[in-house]
């Protein structure tokens, strides 16, 4: 029978947890391994804009930034016809794009097939694109955490719900992601008495670097992106056929009164990738407590080399349909009183030219990234 | 439990930062009757809102527990003793850990025991005597959430009643023996959702589950000289699971999984659905090689019908426990030991070596990203395996005197190979034998007592063994433009070694009087020098990519003051 020491222990760890743990950073971590795996990152989805396959060799390094990309593969994807779609690489390298026009059709079955110029071979399993429901609302609620300080932006701030009605067959999974676009005046700080230099497109040190901080404005329109950090995924194995209601998708914060872009993606995944996801979010999003499962990488989930059977391949063939709704949150609403946003201060000055110089610039441009556009974003009404 | 005093009445207990205790044992008839109470009780997690990390302030934790005890003795030949034990715990967190796919803010979880245990025992002679007991104990859990509309209400239990009958015999002085029978039943809830519950989150019942285990044991304990005292048992075990029930048949030559489930065979009430049985021999060898000096020498085997299924690193006390069915086999182990004793200058000196080897076939683990909560096809997530440990200990103690104190060494290992019929899911490290989380392979403990007086003491204890094992990263990889480790074995590498020293101060009957009511108070110091002892170690992403973090639990030195108490 179950004891009571193990009651016991528990509690002593979890006495031990609360009133005298600590998580600090390991400075001097040393990998006892170092090993590279394919990695193949492929979407199809009946949104055009989001299908594309990219593939990569894993870094041996826990350090590394980047990923190797891996290029002049052949990529393909056949549908439950035979009919073939190809995958042409693009920008940035190792990433593949259908040709123009091609997208998922839900209830069709997909199968990727992908070469790389060393021989190698990977097949995924065939998967098929599920329906996703509408969006259907959006709660945003002003919540304090009180756990936090009050000069901690984490404490005040909106949660933001969701409400959708599930399927009525059972076996849905579904991911969320957001995006926020953040319009932007200021398009470059250069610290350390650093100067923009208008063609290498960044900031110069000066020899002796010294306190001032220098602002740009952009030329043009410019944003800011935010998206999710953490994973969000769900499936349906409780609560099959039923309104699923207040659902956290994101914690926004209250770091001004203006009103806030939200754009929420809800996409209806496949059981493996649903799998993936979850392995992803033990690994990463619930890992440090005294209850974490065994941190491991889920290999070959639903992509397998057919050249080498035992050969590990990391990432998924991930076939959703998705549903997208802009929200605009108003942040000065249901703010109760004596709480005032923790606005982000500006330091430094704004550079301009010098009355009466010539061929001088002041402003830069708006450079394109995963966190910067200047393309107008879909819905924005300010 | 004790049997309490049938003479005197006795009261002892304790108030501490954690827990709080007392024990009484009340004679009601002179020499016949008395009964025993004890209780602890903690309520003291208001400390919570004080120490805790900021992700931790709401976090809720307490515990209390009685235990009863009534012992009668009605004539020479006969004593009868009742028992109880009651117990209740309740924790709050706020996202540790909840319920996978239910919409929850907070979860709390209760659990207790309920134990009630009944011994008769007759002499018939001195040289027979009978022990007939009987005892039920249900260990309940309950995981709730109560959100109005996503209300999760998740409850589990083991009911165990046991019935035993044994005989002690001893026909000479030099020669004793003890047989007996014992039947055992075993009713495993696994988990129920929402039974009875208004809410959007399902209702889920996860089949019962009902055993018996049958068991005949004779066990023969001869002293054949001075020198050589032989200690032989054999007991036969036989399992039982029972219907009603169901369970599902699998494509032959094909892994279990949802996909290759054929159909589902239905037991009725009272059909036996799966049978083990096996003996279990143990003996026990004691042989003085000179005066002072013992060797001893045992093996035992031992069968377990009944496994915790738990995939964390800490076990909960919600885990899901298991009876063997034709998936799952029992859990077989065979232990063998071989040690050496000693005892100096008369005994205040006593010196041991120890070493083991135990084998263990049926251990169970689980499949990557295994599934465990309410899932009615368990088998699907589980591999099969063997483990094995070993190693020696070593120990000097010095057990009179003004300073006393013991000094032990342990060198042990735990490995399991987990490989099932279907390696390229079911193998963990590639069917190799790795490190289990509890392999340390060095150990150091030492105890230094100093007693000036009677009236106080002042003890250190210290504490060393090697860092548990942990999975290292080999890389990392990136998906959806965030970076993720890439873990390709398990428990790899290893945490950083662990060692604390702790102090503590026991001041005895300060009024120093010699009177019924006696008390102490006991001044501690908890991980003297404040080690960070890392408990694990995790990864998270970060601007520079990937990170290593270490979690310490008791990071900083704990003093606590207790007061105990005794009227004798």
């Amino acid at each position: 029978m179950p004891k009571l020491y193990k009651n016991t222990l528990f509690y002593t760890l979890l006495m031990g947890l609360v009133a005298w743990a600590c998580i600090n950073p390991i400075k001097d971590f040393v990998q006892v391994d170092a090993t590279s795996f394919t990695t193949i990152e492929a979407d199809i989805s009946d949104d055009a804009a989001l299908s594309k396959v990219r593939l990569t060799s894993s870094s041996n390094r826990l350090t590394s930034q980047f990923s190797l990309p891996i290029s002049k593969a052949t990529v393909y994807v056949t549908d439950q016809n035979g009919v073939k779609t190809t995958f042409t690489e693009g920008t940035p390298t190792g990433t593949y794009y259908p040709s123009t026009g091609f997208k998922g059709v839900v209830g069709s079955s997909y199968k990727l097939s992908v070469q790389l110029l060393t021989g190698k071979s990977y097949e995924s399993a065939v998967e098929t694109m599920k329906a996703v429901p509408e969006i259907e609302n959006l709660i945003t609620r002003f919540e304090i955490l009180n756990q936090y300080s009050k000069v901690d932006i984490r404490r005040a701030g909106f949660s933001v719900y969701l409400d959708f009605k599930d399927f009525q067959n059972e076996g849905d999974f579904y991911l969320w992601n957001w995006k926020h676009f953040e319009k932007i005046r200021l398009c470059a700080t250069c610290t350390d008495g650093g100067r923009y230099d208008f063609k290498k497109l960044d900031c110069v040190q000066p020899r002796f670097p010294n306190d001032a901080i220098l602002n740009y404005m952009c030329d043009g329109n410019c944003w800011d992106i935010s998206t999710n950090n953490d994973l969000n995924v769900f499936s349906d194995v409780l609560t099959n056929g039923q309104r699923v209601v207040g659902r956290q998708v994101a914690r926004i914060p209250f770091d001004n009164w203006t009103p806030y872009y939200f754009r929420l993606e809800q996409r209806s995944i496949t059981r493996s990738a649903y799998a993936f996801y979850q392995s992803l979010i033990s690994q990463i999003q619930s890992s440090g407590s005294l209850f974490d499962v065994p941190a491991e990488t889920r290999f070959s989930l639903n992509i397998k080399s057919t050249t080498n059977p035992t050969e590990k391949v990391i990432g998924i063939f991930n076939v959703f349909s998705v549903k997208k709704k802009i929200f605009i949150i108003d942040r000065s609403k249901d703010i109760p009183v004596g709480e005032l946003p923790i606005i982000p201060t500006v330091l430094g000055e704004t550079y301009t030219c010098p009355p009466g110089s010539v061929g001088c610039q002041e402003k830069v441009p708006c450079m394109e990234s995963n966190t910067r556009t200047k393309i107008t974003p879909e819905g924005w009404v300010f | 439990m004790i049997e309490p005093n049938t003479d005197k009445f006795k009261m002892q207990g304790g108030i501490g930062l954690i827990s709080n205790r007392v024990m009484a044992e009340i004679p009601i008839i002179k020499e016949k009757l008395s009964v025993l109470v004890a209780g602890r009780l903690s309520v003291n997690d208001f400390m919570f809102k004080w120490f805790a990390p900021d992700y931790l302030k709401n976090l809720r934790a307490n515990f209390s527990d009685v235990a009863t005890k009534i012992y009668y003795r009605p004539n020479t030949k006969n004593t009868i003793s009742l028992s109880s034990y009651l117990s209740h715990d309740y924790y709050r967190v706020d996202s540790l850990f909840s319920i996978e796919n239910v919409v929850a803010k907070q979860t709390s979880f209760n659990y207790g025991h309920t134990n009630l245990a009944a011994h008769w025992n007759h002499y018939f002679s001195p040289k027979l005597n009978m022990m007939v007991s009987g005892s039920l104990t249900d260990y309940s859990t309950k995981t709730f959430a109560p959100d109005s509309v996503n209300t999760i209400d998740l409850k589990s239990s083991i009911l165990y009643r046991n019935i035993t009958t044994s005989f002690d015999y001893q026909p000479k002085e030099n020669h004793k023996m003890n047989f007996g029978i014992t039947a055992t039943r075993y009713d495993i809830n696994p988990g129920t959702l929402n039974e009875g519950v208004i809410s959007r989150v399902s209702n889920v019942k996860i089949p019962d589950e009902q055993s018996y285990e049958l068991a005949l044991f004779a066990d023969d304990e001869w002293t054949l000289s001075p020198k050589f005292t032989l200690q032989a048992g054999l007991r036969y075990s036989h399992y039982y699971r029972m219907g009603a029930g169901s369970e599902n048949v699998y494509a032959p030559g094909q892994m279990p999984s949802l996909n290759t489930v054929l159909r589902k065979n239905t037991y009725a009430d009272g059909e036996v659905m799966a049978s083990y049985g096996g003996f279990e021999p143990r003996i026990t060898m004691k042989y003085s090689l000179a005066e002072n000096t013992t060797m001893k020498f045992g093996y035992n085997r031992q069968q377990q019908f009944f496994q915790l299924l738990s995939n964390n690193t800490t076990p909960l006390p919600t885990s899901r426990w298991k009876t063997a069915d034709n998936f799952i086999k029992p859990q077989q182990s065979d232990f063998l030991s071989l040690g050496l004793f000693k005892t100096f200058n008369e005994n205040v000196f006593e010196a041991s070596l120890e070493t083991y080897y135990r084998d263990v076939a049926n251990t169970l683990d689980f499949v990557s990203g295994a599934n465990l909560q309410l899932n009615p096809n368990i088998e699907t997530q589980l591999i099969s395996g063997k483990s094995k440990a070993y190693g020696m200990e070593l120990m000097v103690q010095k057990k009179k005197g003004e300073v006393s104190g013991w000094v032990s060494y342990t060198y042990a290992r735990a490995f399991n190979q987990m490989i099932g019929e279907f390696p390229e899911v079911q193998a963990i490290n590639g069917g190799e034998w790795f490190a289990t989380n509890y392999d340390k392979p060095h150990t150091l403990n030492m105890m230094l007592n100093i007693q000036p007086t009677t009236h106080h003491s002042f003890s250190f204890t210290f504490a060393y063994n090697t860092g548990r094992p942990f999975s290292s990263p080999s890389g990392s990889y990136e998906i959806g433009g965030k970076k993720f480790p890439v873990f390709a074995e398990r428990n790899n590498d290893r945490v950083r070694d662990y060692h604390r020293l702790d102090f503590s101060w026991t001041i005895n009957n300060p009024s120093m009087k010699k009177q019924r009511w006696e008390g102490s108070w006991v001044f501690t110091i908890y991980n003297l020098y404040g080690r960070q002892n890392p408990y694990s170690v995790f990864f998270k992403s970060t601007k520079a990519g990937l990170r290593a973090y270490e979690l310490s639990v008791f990071a900083s030195p704990f003093i606590s003051l207790t007061y105990n108490f005794k009227f004798l």
